[in-house]
């Protein structure tokens, strides 16, 4: 038969095409494969979400044009690990870039319109774009930043990425900070999929200060790094929104925190705040490292 | 140290949200969290509410303005979030047995109503039983209630999760009083913004709602219910104007004389274009067209095929209705259903009108027009029956329309079933229930429109519910036409605004950006605070 796969696209980025290779597998299992031969009769499979539930439906529609129609329904909430677990969500990591020269902030960029993929490293005096193409980065081009006037003793200074605007306006936006009298702090916008070409103006924005919304429920969460200076590896840490530091889980193996090789540098908050990127000091190797950190909520 | 603040808030579309705010206003010192106090001014178009949930009808529009207003005083047991996760909330834990006969659910400690008196199990079982379907029982069982019923019930979250299923308590005057985030402190006087001095007194939370006083007032206020178990909510108070006309409501907006306004489909454009905050649920509103009996049995069911062929849903939708609404070809909307984009509905008016000359020459024609009863209220209904008699005449169908007041006592039910000399009621249904198979089931019952109702589904099986809602379709009784969602506006300064996509506001969560206030200036004693910091006043769970 023919198969059509359909998920609905809120769902998509939970259920990958390794399901659809498990159901045709389930279906060579029962005797029966697919193929794109127009003569064959269609097999529609539409996956969709009600509020509380995932329907696959199976509709086939024979060469005479009849059709049957099956469903069969998985309560969402059954899809997580337990309730526990999607209460406190796992922290993951997965390692994207590392380099020996220094970076100081990154951000990952997903085009929408067009299936662009990047990641933004930025240095003391540059922002380089990289491209994935199957899951390489190839560097693309550099832009300089904005010159500091008065170098600063502080060094590698403070260059994060505030937020950014979705398609289609599709803009990131930098801040560029550096330590001196008086202090510098220049906001610059950019398109991420456009020319690499910083418009920046002076800013009078405060400290950092991000939000993200979690998948795992309205609950706030904090995500954080724990005490220590730039000589002692960090670990990323969720808490609730009102956890500080004395009330950071000491377990380090809980899945509440994330060990990391280094320094925590900068953490930013991707556009679609599914993810945060970080950037950190690999304190056994010396490298920058960037690192996407995700809460997956067990579905 | 280096702690960096990450509040991962659930809602990715909320963040975007969040962060498209904090780039219009770049010069802002990054973006604040939340914050107490305040009054959230709230203008809605129904000009009554009940606070009582054992009045809610089925279906009723006004029971959406109900059920809200209800959400600020009561709580239900069990949430289901935007993620599809059932959430605790007077029920901390919850379990069925094998057939899904026997739910047990384990009710939470030390939760108090407004009054400070704590929650028993008797309370919850004397609040749901009213509520709960004919044959389904709740019994109180130490600090659990059971509920349990001969037919399997495994749609039971979805139930006690949405629609009328709040937790109250009677008082000996009547009225109710709830656990929520909020209470009912009082009507205001008309146009006033002031609480009455008569209705702070502990105990007398629900007093006004619930009492046929309520169906005067203009102007209702809510207060932080401190003691509440799920913690006090962000703003102070809510303030809200009942009986508000919906171009009102958007110039109030505008005006910055509101927060929260309905926003009618008519003025989302409008509101758009002037850079309002717009909010939209999922479709929650539906519209039909539903036939009475009165023709003979073979030609009715021809002519209800030619309507349906006749029907333009793409233009009602699109036109009409300005894009604020999706054409309907289902009972049940995609997102309720999940299966309701396996129906179809066709519009074919050659093919109307070869069906309508095979029937007799004076049915729906010249003489005896087919009687279109609006009962649906508010513009829009009227304005979709006057469609409906455009397009039937385009098959040569000839279609009155009766535009019928709707009052609050007399729903799309009882007037429907009313009339048999009207051959189509255009009706309105508001879903209520986030179980599909309670939904359909509730609309067949109420509208009274299917063939024969022993045909109920007894499960909650996706396949015996397509089955079922396609079996009413083809029947052709009942002709969907739009959906809608619905529209809110919102004022630049509320903050954390996370509804669920079902319409339930949340705003217990929702808290306002209010400007700092000045530091009182030495030697002015007339000083005032800002709506931050409003002193609390007589709460009905305070001690003394």
């Amino acid at each position: 038969m023919r198969m059509n796969w359909q998920v609905s696209p809120e769902l998509s980025g939970s259920l990958s095409d390794s399901l659809k290779k498990m159901f045709i597998s389930q279906l060579s299992a029962c005797g029966m494969a697919t193929d794109n031969n127009a003569e064959f009769p269609l097999l529609n499979i539409a996956i969709r979400g009600t509020a509380s539930k995932l329907l696959l439906i199976a509709d086939l529609v024979d060469s005479g044009g009849s059709r049957q129609i099956r469903i069969t329904e998985i309560r969402r909430d059954t899809l997580s690990i337990s309730n526990a677990s999607s209460q406190t969500p796992r922290l993951q990591r997965k390692l994207l870039w590392k380099q020996e020269s220094p970076l100081e902030s990154a951000m990952e960029w997903y085009g929408v319109s067009a299936p662009e993929h990047f990641l933004f490293l930025v240095g003391q005096a540059s922002i380089v774009r990289l491209r994935s193409t199957n899951e390489v980065w190839t560097q693309m081009d550099s832009a300089e930043l904005p010159k500091v006037d008065r170098p600063s003793r502080l060094g590698s200074g403070d260059s994060t990425f505030m937020y950014g605007k979705p398609e289609p306006e599709a803009r990131l936006e930098l801040l560029i900070s550096r330590a001196g009298a008086p202090i510098y702090r220049k906001l610059c916008e950019f398109a991420p999929a456009g020319s690499l070409s910083l418009t920046c103006n002076d800013s009078h924005l405060g400290g950092k200060q991000i939000r993200m919304f979690s998948e795992c429920g309205k609950i706030p969460w904090s995500l954080g790094t724990d005490s220590g200076d730039y000589a002692q590896r960090d670990r990323i840490i969720c808490g609730s929104a009102d956890v500080d530091e004395a009330e950071l889980p000491a377990d380090e193996a809980t899945s509440h925190s994330l060990e990391m090789p280094g320094p925590v540098l900068d953490i930013s908050v991707t556009v679609d705040s599914k993810a945060a990127i970080a950037v950190v000091r690999n304190l056994a190797t010396g490298n920058y490292e960037v690192y996407r950190i995700t809460l997956p909520c067990g579905n | 140290m280096k702690f960096i603040e990450l509040h991962c808030l659930a809602g990715t579309r909320l963040v975007v949200f969040a962060l498209l705010a904090l780039a219009q206003f770049p010069s802002a010192q990054g973006s604040r969290g939340p914050g107490y106090g305040g009054t959230l001014r709230v203008e809605l178009h129904d000009a009554v509410i009940s606070l009582d949930p054992r009045e809610w009808k089925a279906g009723a529009m006004e029971s959406a303005t109900d059920e809200k207003m209800g959400a600020l005083v009561f709580d239900r047991l069990v949430a289901l979030d935007n993620y599809g996760r059932f959430q605790p909330q007077l029920a901390t834990e919850w379990s069925h047995d094998a057939g899904f006969k026997r739910w047990v659910f384990t009710l939470r400690p030390g939760v108090k109503f407004s009054d400070g008196t704590l929650l028993s199990a008797p309370d919850v079982a004397a609040a749901l039983q009213p509520l709960l379907p004919d044959g389904q029982e709740i019994i109180a069982s130490g600090n659990s209630v059971v509920i349990q019923s001969a037919a399997a019930m495994p749609d039971l979250l979805e139930e006690l999760a949405s629609g009328r299923f709040f937790v109250y308590r009677v008082q000996p005057d009547g009225s109710l009083m709830g656990t929520g985030p909020f209470f009912f402190v009082s009507e205001l006087a008309n146009g006033g913004r002031g609480p009455s001095s008569s209705s702070t007194a502990a105990g007398d939370s629900n007093l006004a709602a619930s009492s046929p006083g309520v169906n005067k007032m203009t102007h209702l206020q809510f207060r932080a219910n401190e003691e509440t178990w799920s913690g006090r909510p962000f703003l102070d108070a809510i303030e809200v104007t009942l009986g508000v006309p919906p171009l009102r409501q958007l110039l109030d907006l505008q005006l910055g004389k509101a927060d929260l306004v309905e926003l009618s489909p008519e003025l989302v454009r409008r509101a758009m274009q002037d850079n309002q905050r717009v909010w939209s649920s999922v479709p929650v509103t539906f519209y039909g067209l539903r036939f009475d009996d009165a023709q003979p049995a073979a030609s009715a069911a021809k002519l209800r095929k030619a309507m349906s062929l006749s029907l333009d849903r793409q233009t009602m939708a699109n036109v009409l209705l300005q894009k604020q609404a999706e054409p309907a070809s289902a009972l049940l909307p995609q997102w309720l259903s999940g299966y309701a984009f396996l129906f179809t509905m066709e519009t074919n008016i050659d093919r109307a009108k070869e069906i309508r000359a095979t029937l007799p020459a004076n049915m729906a024609a010249g003489a005896e027009p087919l009687r279109l009863r609006v009962n649906a209220p508010g513009d829009l209904a009227k304005l979709l029956g006057e469609r409906v008699a455009v397009n039937a005449r385009q098959a040569s169908i000839l279609v009155q329309v009766v535009n019928r007041p709707v009052t609050r006592s007399a729903n799309n039910a009882s007037t429907a079933s009313s009339d048999p000399a009207t051959g189509m009621h255009l009706f309105s249904w508001h879903y209520s229930s986030l179980s599909p198979k309670v939904e359909l089931e509730s609309m067949v019952s109420t509208l009274n429109f299917a063939d024969s109702p022993e045909a109920a589904v007894s499960s909650a099986d996706p396949e015996q519910l397509y089955a079922r809602e396609k079996e009413l379709l083809e029947e052709r009784r009942v002709l969907p036409l739009v959906a809608l969602p619905e529209y809110i506006g919102l004022s630049q300064n509320v903050r954390d605004w996370m509804p669920a996509r079902w319409g339930e506001w949340h705003l217990a969560d929702v808290w306002l950006d209010l400007p700092e206030p000045s530091p009182p200036q030495p030697g002015n004693s007339n000083a005032t605070a800002t709506p931050a910091a409003q002193p609390a006043t007589a709460s009905p769970g305070a001690k003394p």
